[in-house]
């Protein structure tokens, strides 16, 4: 029997595959969320998850949907999957909504998906993405008060893989979530290409409408990871796993200093097995746990929302186009949402039927001790 | 006496050895008077001759160097004189001209000031003069002189930090052209001082006038090496070249690598550590006065004067060549020429060479005219301390 925090929202999770199921535990460790059911059409992912959560399984969502009266819906599911799901439990009248990346391929599918929830009410959160991390926010906030001064421009490292959803959202997130003005764009590969493995490497130019200039780095392999935020009187900087604040510690110093001891480490990989014998959450997950609920409690945003992924999406399509344009200036919004970007097979496709059904076993006994 | 470099040292031992190339300054200003000084500390450079239509600059130039050959006009001493290293330091536009007179009067190196012209086309004909003559021509008391920032390029070029993959100029100036061509030049240098593909760009006022301002930009190299250009007033100052297995940082004032311990690609900064040995006190900025009552002439500028004294001993290029500050001008007008055509990309090279971008005022015109006698005597007497 796995133990099981009463909550009050109650939680639905479809695909309950290999990050399905860390999804679910997430909502069992959160004091507001109860995961009360799972819905698969895999019978074995499903037999699965009804052993090891003890819970209802469903072979058909919307039908788990109604009968369970679920408040927050969790589709974790191959690619090619999500916008429907999405805007099928938006439509069941779900109250938020919290998928995995990349969120779809196409900017109107990413649309529909956007739309069926804002019209509705419903918080619709995306991606267990570094946006989700604290001590981003942190660092947001202390740069919206001021600590770097004025932020100029954004440096953005690796940018561009699984359609810009990593690390787009997070550079928004320092340009103050700004709408993008235009941009121009060059790839590593093919542009003409719709497949994701060409947007690894885009490198280019964003200008926000707030002045602030984008910048990504497109050759990928080196040692600079993640975001790094210029301003006035400082500079921040994230890989993703550590945190950097920098200060001028006077006007006419012409050296940054860093300031130590604002940021813990972060660590984003799942470590080790609790109490209870399941692998342990990351932080960035529960986090992004929370957001949802606070969205819930208090109308907040989530720390990143379907739109915040479709924008990141648009971004780097745009960027492409530029590049299929001989780098002309692309402005956005893009007036052809049927663009798109088509993720790597692992993600648009579901995994076992790449990689095997023994393959997939063995990757979901690594969630629980037996 | 001390040296420009801080160290003590006899005044004999420096003059002691039989001076080689003569050495003919063209405009006795204060640029000029620094050019000169440097010159005067280099064991095998003297200043046999000066020429300067102010007979005010001309006649203190002499005095303050002990130099007899004073003329009114560059062609009479290039004519009267045998000149090895002629040191035209003029308002811009006077540049292109004595350049070429230089030149063509058969000196055997040229090391102007920068900016090198306003025009392409006369940038272009300064190159093409020198080059087609073999004379190696330098432009700019340039960072681009800095021996540290080569012994960055050395390391990678040795493949110690694997490839340039990215750099980061972060040069906020509201002359691209002025004083911003220093940055160019350095970037140049870290992308290999490949050729431009294409460059996207904008400028901080009005992109339609032919004036110097504020530039930011994104330059692609032909070898695939990005270049970032920041111009806004931000904390970060310097350049910064990302390699696959290293990080280079130079604010101007200092120099920094950080390597890669292991032989694998790193994945992160924290795989990487500063390598503090890499470049030992630079004595930049040091302008303080000597026991001889001279200001520090600054490393930088006695960098410049090393490196022509090399291209005539070795046949090599100058640290901060002609060509590079030539490629700078055309960088920055294809950078103001892209927002004109609202950011679209501009191909380089350039094919009109009329394009033009004038410097300020202070750069492109006598200094003394456009500040006045008081303010410039105040700072050509800043050399000596009284």
């Amino acid at each position: 029997m796995t133990t099981q925090t009463q909550g009050k929202y109650r939680v639905g999770l479809i695909g309950c595959g290999r990050q399905g199921t860390g999804h679910g535990r997430a909502y069992m460790l959160n004091p507001m969320t109860e995961l009360v059911a799972g819905a698969d059409t895999d019978p074995e992912n499903l037999q699965l998850f009804r052993e090891r959560f003890n819970l209802p399984g469903y072979d058909n969502y919307l039908e788990m949907i109604e009968k369970e009266r679920i408040d927050i819906v969790a589709p974790i599911l191959p690619v090619r999957a999500n916008a429907d799901v999405v805007v099928g439990s938006a439509e069941a009248g779900v109250k938020a909504i919290y998928c995995e990346k990349p969120l779809c391929a196409s900017l109107e599918d990413a649309d529909r998906m956007v739309e069926a929830c804002s019209s509705r009410g419903i918080a619709f959160a995306a991606g267990l993405v570094p946006r989700n991390q604290e001590p981003l926010w942190k660092a947001r906030e202390m740069i919206e008060a001021g600590e770097i001064g004025e932020v100029l421009s954004i440096n953005l490292y690796h940018s561009s893989g699984q359609g810009g959803c990593r690390s787009v959202p997070v550079m928004r997130m320092f340009a103050r979530d700004a709408d993008v003005e235009w941009v121009v764009g060059s790839v590593e590969g093919d542009p003409h290409s719709d497949e994701q493995t060409v947007t690894t490497g885009i490198g280019g130019y964003v200008k926000f409408t707030n002045g602030i200039d984008g910048f990504f780095h497109y050759r990928t392999g080196g040692p600079k990871i993640g975001v790094e935020v210029i301003g006035s009187r400082g500079a921040f900087s994230s890989d993703w796993q550590s945190y950097h604040l920098w200060k001028t510690p006077s006007k006419t110093s012409k050296r940054l200093v860093e300031v130590e001891g604002l940021f813990p480490d972060y660590t984003n990989a799942v470590r080790g097995y609790d109490g209870e014998g399941w692998q342990e959450i990351g932080s960035a997950l529960q986090a992004a746990v929370q957001s949802v609920v606070d969205a819930l409690e208090n109308g907040t945003e989530v720390s990143c929302s379907g739109a915040q992924l479709r924008d990141a999406l648009e971004i780097v399509i745009a960027m492409r186009e530029s590049a299929r344009e001989g780098h002309s200036r692309v402005t956005l919004p893009l007036a052809d949402r049927s663009l798109k970007i088509l993720p790597i097979p692992m993600r648009w496709n579901y995994k076992k039927e790449l990689k095997g059904a023994e393959w997939y076993r063995e990757a979901m006994k690594a969630h629980k001790r037996a | 006496m001390i040296t420009a470099e801080g160290a003590e040292i006899a005044e004999e031992e420096y003059m002691t050895e039989e001076a080689k190339y003569r050495v003919g300054v063209i405009g006795c200003g204060r640029k000029g008077t620094g050019h000169a000084r440097g010159y005067y500390l280099h064991p095998t450079t003297e200043v046999v001759a000066a020429a300067d239509p102010d007979t005010e600059n001309l006649d203190l130039f002499c005095e303050r160097f002990g130099i007899t050959a004073g003329y009114s006009t560059y062609d009479e001493m290039l004519s009267k004189e045998q000149i090895d290293i002629a040191a035209p330091i003029l308002p811009v536009n006077a540049n292109p001209d004595a350049v070429i007179a230089c030149a063509r009067a058969g000196v055997k190196a040229i090391f102007s000031e920068k900016p090198i012209a306003a025009k392409l086309e006369d940038a272009d004909r300064m190159v093409d003069e020198c080059a087609s003559r073999g004379i190696p021509l330098a432009c700019g008391d340039a960072y681009r002189s800095f021996p540290q920032l080569w012994d960055a390029r050395r390391m990678m070029e040795a493949g110690d930090l694997g490839e340039v993959q990215s750099i980061n100029l972060y040069q906020p100036t509201n002359e691209i052209s002025g004083g911003g061509c220093q940055g160019l030049a350095v970037m140049q240098m870290f992308a290999e001082d490949a050729a431009v593909d294409w460059v996207t760009g904008w400028v901080a006022g009005d992109p339609f006038s032919d004036d110097d301002q504020g530039m930011g930009g994104y330059v692609r190299f032909v070898n695939g090496v990005e270049c970032f250009i920041h111009f806004k007033d931000a904390a970060k100052k310097g350049i910064e070249v990302l390699c696959e297995r290293g990080v280079f940082f130079s604010d101007w004032y200092s120099f920094h690598l950080w390597r890669a311990q292991e032989t694998e690609r790193p994945g992160r900064l924290a795989d990487l550590k500063e390598d503090e040995g890499a470049f030992p006190g630079s004595g930049v900025g040091e302008r303080s006065y000597g026991e001889d009552g001279w200001r520090n002439t600054g490393s930088r500028q006695m960098s410049g004067i090393r490196s022509i004294v090399e291209s005539l001993e070795k046949g090599t290029e100058p640290a901060a060549a002609g060509a590079i500050m030539r490629n700078g001008l055309e960088i920055a007008i294809a950078l103001r020429e892209s927002h004109r055509k609202e950011h679209a990309p501009v191909k380089m090279p350039l094919e009109d060479r009329g394009l033009t971008l004038y410097p300020h005022q202070g750069r492109w015109l006598n200094k003394k005219e456009v500040y006045g006698k008081e303010q410039y005597a105040e700072e050509i007497g800043s050399w000596i301390k009284e």
